[in-house]
């Protein structure tokens, strides 16, 4: 796995594949627009079936990397080299994601499938550089394709990049605070269907991780794990006293305070030795106490297998 | 009893270095024992192999069974023991007697009594803090008695853990108290812990001069030991008791409370311990060898179990029988055997009765305080397997019914002192620190566990002093 590289950004991205405030009333047009961008420039790559590509990965999961953001991509068996294409819209596109906002920046990644870290890089690369202050909407107002370049292009000519858990985690995932009810947790584990949510507290620092498991584990307490055969066990209800309770007790009180934390600099490869080994399913990213994000082991191996 | 030493993170150097300390103390202590008690030349090698394998338990606790194979060997070599001597010593029948045991109370836990046991004492009618802790720290002894001090210990620590962690509570006061009071259960029965039934088997008592002798002296010095741990923890149980109140203002119990099919576990303790419990009488009424009933019982019931339990069968042998532990204890055995087979526990003895005389008066308490101070330090199996011959020695010139009862209290009681003095001690705190991160310290342990075991001891002599006198010749 890549954990350490330069990428220029200007190799893969050229002003005539910059897109300014395209008119798009659905994320399909704008994939449309973005794909039919990059094919007039590029030869040796089937349109429809990269267009499909794109939109079956984004069905899967919405590519909503940060707010305002997108970064929709397919890997193309028929594609000699990566290629870059960016959009932008000032009235937002719905890329249909939970609890996020209409996209106003949309860059589409296309890489050989013979490549796999090329995504990778490039997506590192990316996250680096539309990270900086103001970036997203700086380039939203941009007037012009030329402008919108300029945005982009105007750091460093070659971004390193560090595959870490900086580059992969999510920064802005579902929190609680340690003074929410179970109630909330119930709500906010099954509307987002997450099993893992990070307890912070008004500090921003990370105070503990509740679980699908702490629930159940509540309920079906080590004891009587002991028995072989619970079935002979019957009418055991056995949330019914966590849901009489559940507005007034707080997830202060399930919460584990045993997580897996790493600083944000820890490479990837280390991310997944530590998946493999540790069998979790959430890492936290943190610097000292305060929160940074979490790293999801489904969208870590989304991003490194499934590109 | 030995210290929690991680065998497997030890480099090569520090290895080496123990290796070799072992190593000189302990051909230093067989020579010196040749040169100033006049040790024979097979006298100084059984000693000097038993000495390294209790030096073993202390500096390689998690690999002692490699010493003991090593010491083994030795002693064939040297022709300080032979294969006929070997088997003769290795207390088979009390191996087996502890292997069915382990798969009854497999079976026990796959029936859900335990679960059942854990029930009914989170189910005590008005709760308190006091009233939890103390009925929690008899029943882990009762269980003691009934099963064996670390099955208990390990059902009754997980109980602590989840009532601690639903009251936000530190638990390693509450496990401390029901850790002493297991130590002290263990030596009401010969199932409470191994040094009962070796006990039994060497000195040919029945269950029935346990229930007899020893029960009613463990049942006091429980009473004492609840007495004086309540005391002494009494701020924590107090802020137990506002916790409890607390959760139980919010409507709020302890762990969900469900009725556990407990019928089909409870039978299958009731009928191993009645079998146990009849032994003497089915010898007697079969014209039996002495204990043999008794020695096979559990493995009759675990064959039993087995049969009914068929899915099960390979899972019991296999996964509950600690077969480490077992095969240690054989080896262990016939190295002490090797001490009695070469005369050294002769000279122990003789020693013994020179500075102690043969007063049972100043003997009981001399043997129990020896064996406590030993077994605070040293496995108490490993210390009552050397022991028991100097006993049987003593016991050519004098009573040696309350000398075998004082070995016993002293080796269950004296597990007290130290946080290294039991196993159910070190399971207990293996399972505190990993559950909740805490440690206790030595000295922390020390002034508890030393004064709980002094009161216990103070009765245990005061008891045995006044019993002596009717228990038979």
């Amino acid at each position: 796995m890549m954990t350490s590289k330069e990428v220029r950004l200007a190799d893969y991205l050229q002003e005539s594949r910059v897109l300014c405030d395209i008119a798009a009333g659905s994320k399909d047009e704008a994939l449309d627009q973005l794909v039919g961008a990059l094919h007039r420039e590029l030869d040796g790559f089937d349109r429809a079936k990269a267009l499909m590509a794109v939109r079956e990965r984004e069905r899967q999961a919405p590519t909503v990397l940060a707010a305002g953001l997108a970064l929709p991509h397919a890997r193309l068996s028929d594609l000699s080299q990566p290629a870059l294409a960016l959009a932008t819209s000032r009235a937002g596109v719905d890329f249909e994601a939970v609890g996020e906002e209409p996209v106003h920046v949309i860059v589409l990644i296309l890489t050989p499938k013979d490549d796999p870290g090329a995504y990778l890089r490039l997506m590192a690369s990316l996250s680096k550089t539309l990270a900086e202050p103001h970036m997203i909407k700086r380039l939203t107002v941009a007037t012009s394709a030329r402008e919108a370049y300029g945005v982009l292009t105007e750091g460093p000519e070659k971004v390193e990049v560090r595959l870490n858990a900086a580059s992969v985690m999510n920064s802005n995932p579902v929190t609680l605070d340690e003074s929410d009810t179970l109630a909330t947790a119930i709500q906010a584990l099954c509307a987002n269907r997450i099993m893992d949510i990070p307890i912070v507290d008004s500090d921003g620092d990370l105070r503990g991780v509740i679980a699908i498991e702490d629930l159940l584990g509540q309920s079906l307490p080590r004891h009587l794990l002991w028995m072989e055969d619970l079935s002979p066990i019957e009418n055991f209800e056995p949330f019914a006293e966590l849901l009489r309770k559940d507005s007034e007790t707080k997830v202060a009180d399930f919460m584990r305070d045993k997580y897996i934390a790493i600083t944000p600099d820890v490479p990837a490869i280390q991310l997944a030795k530590i998946f493999l080994m540790e069998g979790t399913r959430q890492i936290q990213v943190t610097e000292g106490n305060r929160f940074l994000g979490v790293v999801d082991l489904d969208s870590f191996s989304s991003q490194i297998f499934w590109a | 009893m030995h210290g929690e030493d991680n065998g497997g993170a030890m480099t090569t150097k520090q290895l080496m270095r123990r290796m070799l300390l072992l190593l000189a103390i302990s051909v230093g202590v067989g020579v010196a024992g040749s040169l100033f008690a006049g040790f024979t030349e097979k006298q100084v090698v059984a000693s000097s192999v038993f000495l390294a394998i209790i030096l073993g338990t202390l500096f390689f606790w998690t690999f002692r069974l490699s010493i003991a194979f090593l010491g083994l060997t030795v002693l064939i070599f040297t022709r300080s023991l032979d294969i006929e001597h070997f088997v003769a010593s290795a207390e088979l029948p009390v191996i087996l007697f502890l292997v069915g045991m382990m798969i009854v109370v497999g079976s026990l836990r796959d029936l859900g009594f335990f679960t059942w046991v854990v029930q009914a004492l989170i189910s005590i009618p008005r709760m308190t803090g006091r009233k939890f802790i103390a009925a929690t720290s008899i029943a882990s002894a009762l269980l003691a008695c009934a099963v064996d001090e670390v099955t208990s210990i390990i059902f009754i620590a997980t109980l602590i853990f989840q009532v601690c962690n639903r009251l936000k509570l530190n638990p390693t006061p509450y496990i401390i108290i029901c850790v002493l009071c297991t130590n002290i259960g263990s030596a009401g029965t010969m199932m409470g812990n191994p040094v009962g039934i070796f006990i039994g088997t060497k000195a040919g008592l029945t269950f029935g001069d346990f229930f007899r002798w020893a029960f009613p002296i463990m049942l006091v010095a429980l009473g004492s030991c609840v007495a004086v741990t309540l005391f002494w923890f009494r701020k924590e149980l107090d802020l137990f008791d506002q916790r409890l109140k607390e959760r139980v203002e919010r409507r709020l119990s302890l762990v969900p409370k469900v009725v556990v099919p407990y019928k089909r576990g409870l039978a299958v303790l009731l009928f191993t311990l009645a079998f146990i419990a009849s032994h003497h009488a089915l010898e007697e009424a079969l014209h039996l060898g002495k204990n043999s009933i008794l020695l096979v019982a559990p493995l009759a019931c675990a064959g039993a179990i087995m049969i009914f339990k068929r899915d099960r069968a390979r899972h019991y042998v296999e996964r509950e029988v600690d077969w480490w532990t077992l095969l240690f204890f054989m080896l262990l055995f016939a190295i002490a055997g090797t001490l009695e087979h070469t005369g050294v526990t002769k000279v122990i003895a003789d020693g013994f009765v020179g500075a102690c005389g043969d007063k049972p008066g100043i003997l009981i308490p001399a043997v129990m305080a020896t064996t406590a101070i030993g077994s605070a330090f040293v496995d108490n199996v490993i210390f009552v397997a050397a022991f028991s011959p100097v006993i049987t020695a003593l016991g050519e010139t004098m009573p040696a019914m309350p000398l075998w009862w004082a070995l016993l209290f002293g080796a269950c009681f004296g597990g007290n002192i130290t946080l290294i003095g039991s196993t159910a001690n070190i399971v207990a705190l293996g399972m505190l620190e990993k559950q909740s991160h805490v440690g206790v310290g030595f000295i922390q342990w020390l002034k508890i566990g030393a004064l709980s075991a002094f009161v216990a001891m103070l009765i245990a002599w005061g008891m045995l002093t006044l019993m002596a006198p009717h228990m038979p010749a």
